[in-house]
């Protein structure tokens, strides 16, 4: 066991859930703010249902974004670590399409803490699990945290 | 029609692995950090609350993780696979490795290469996978992040 700012933590604790219910609009918002349409580049590349979806008017075409899923994932881990925490890498895995309206739940575990001379690392697997129990989102997290 | 050589690996423009190409710059707005991290429903003050995050760890409000991901930036090289389907490329996976947090006022630049072309076979076919190394700087010439992506797309005729 160890201290990160005064709070123990262990292999096998859990970190979330975080609930996230993504909205339509919601959906569309983060995909302009995010320039998922309209603009040339690889965004475009990467996101041809959410542009063709935007672009003709095809809601149901429209899927929420890997950027934005990502970004729930990370709020999961920033929301746990406190601000001498510095996340340091992720490995993700996009599984599945997420859906507008589908009910995600980003939630975690840490699988290894090591000591060093100046910080520790701690390792996560952090996860999105939908309504029908299935993970769309997998991720290796590393977190180092200041002494 | 396959796009594939005799060897089974799929064609494409060899020249451009690991080529480095400059894909662009972009200031970083402390108005364009809040809208990015509220979007998300983000209530860290140190992502929303220029108040807070000014007297804070960072003197700044930093980018929230994925803010990355909304810089715009040029396309970089295509390795020009001629798929033989109609079907729609996906982000497989990323690894992002962060070096430095991105604070409001900084002016990023982002270089970019593709690293590996290669295909697989899955459940639902032959699948060609592009992966890319994206290295973001800020004005000090220091690394903010490195981004290791891969894009999968489907082409059952390879």
């Amino acid at each position: 066991m160890t201290q990160v700012l005064n709070q123990p933590h262990s292999v096998g604790d859990e970190i979330g859930p975080l609930t996230k219910i993504p909205s339509l609009e919601e959906t569309k918002y983060f995909a302009k703010l995010s320039r998922l349409n309209g603009r040339d580049g690889r965004f475009l590349k990467e996101n041809n249902d959410i542009r063709q979806g935007l672009e003709n008017g095809i809601e149901e075409a429209i899927i929420v974004s890997s950027w934005q899923s990502m970004g729930y994932l990370t709020q999961l881990i920033t929301n746990w670590m406190p601000y001498n925490g510095f996340l340091a890498s992720i490995d993700i895995r996009f599984r599945r399409v997420i859906k507008p309206n589908d009910i995600l739940i980003c939630k975690g575990i840490i699988t290894d803490i090591l000591q060093q001379t100046d910080q520790t690392l701690v390792m996560l697997d952090v996860f999105i699990e939908n309504q029908n129990s299935e993970r769309p989102l997998q991720a290796v997290a590393e977190i180092l945290f200041s002494h | 029609m396959s796009n594939a050589n005799k060897n089974g690996e799929v064609n494409f423009d060899r020249g451009v692995l690991g080529k480095e190409i400059d894909i662009g710059s972009h200031y970083v707005s402390e108005a364009e950090l809040v809208s990015y991290a509220k979007s998300l429903g983000e209530t860290n003050p140190i992502y929303i609350d220029p108040v807070f995050a000014n007297s804070g760890p960072h003197r700044s409000i930093i980018a929230t993780p994925g803010y990355y991901t909304a810089i715009p930036l040029k396309p970089s090289l295509d390795p020009n696979i001629e798929f033989t389907t109609n079907s729609f490329s996906y982000m497989a996976g990323q690894k992002v490795i962060y070096k430095n947090h991105i604070k409001a006022g900084d002016t990023l630049h982002a270089r970019s290469q593709v690293t590996n072309v290669y295909t697989k076979t899955g459940r639902s076919g032959a699948l060609i996978f592009i992966e890319r190394k994206t290295t973001y700087l800020n004005q000090h010439n220091d690394t903010v992040l490195i981004v290791e992506s891969s894009n999968v797309r489907a082409d059952n005729k390879l």
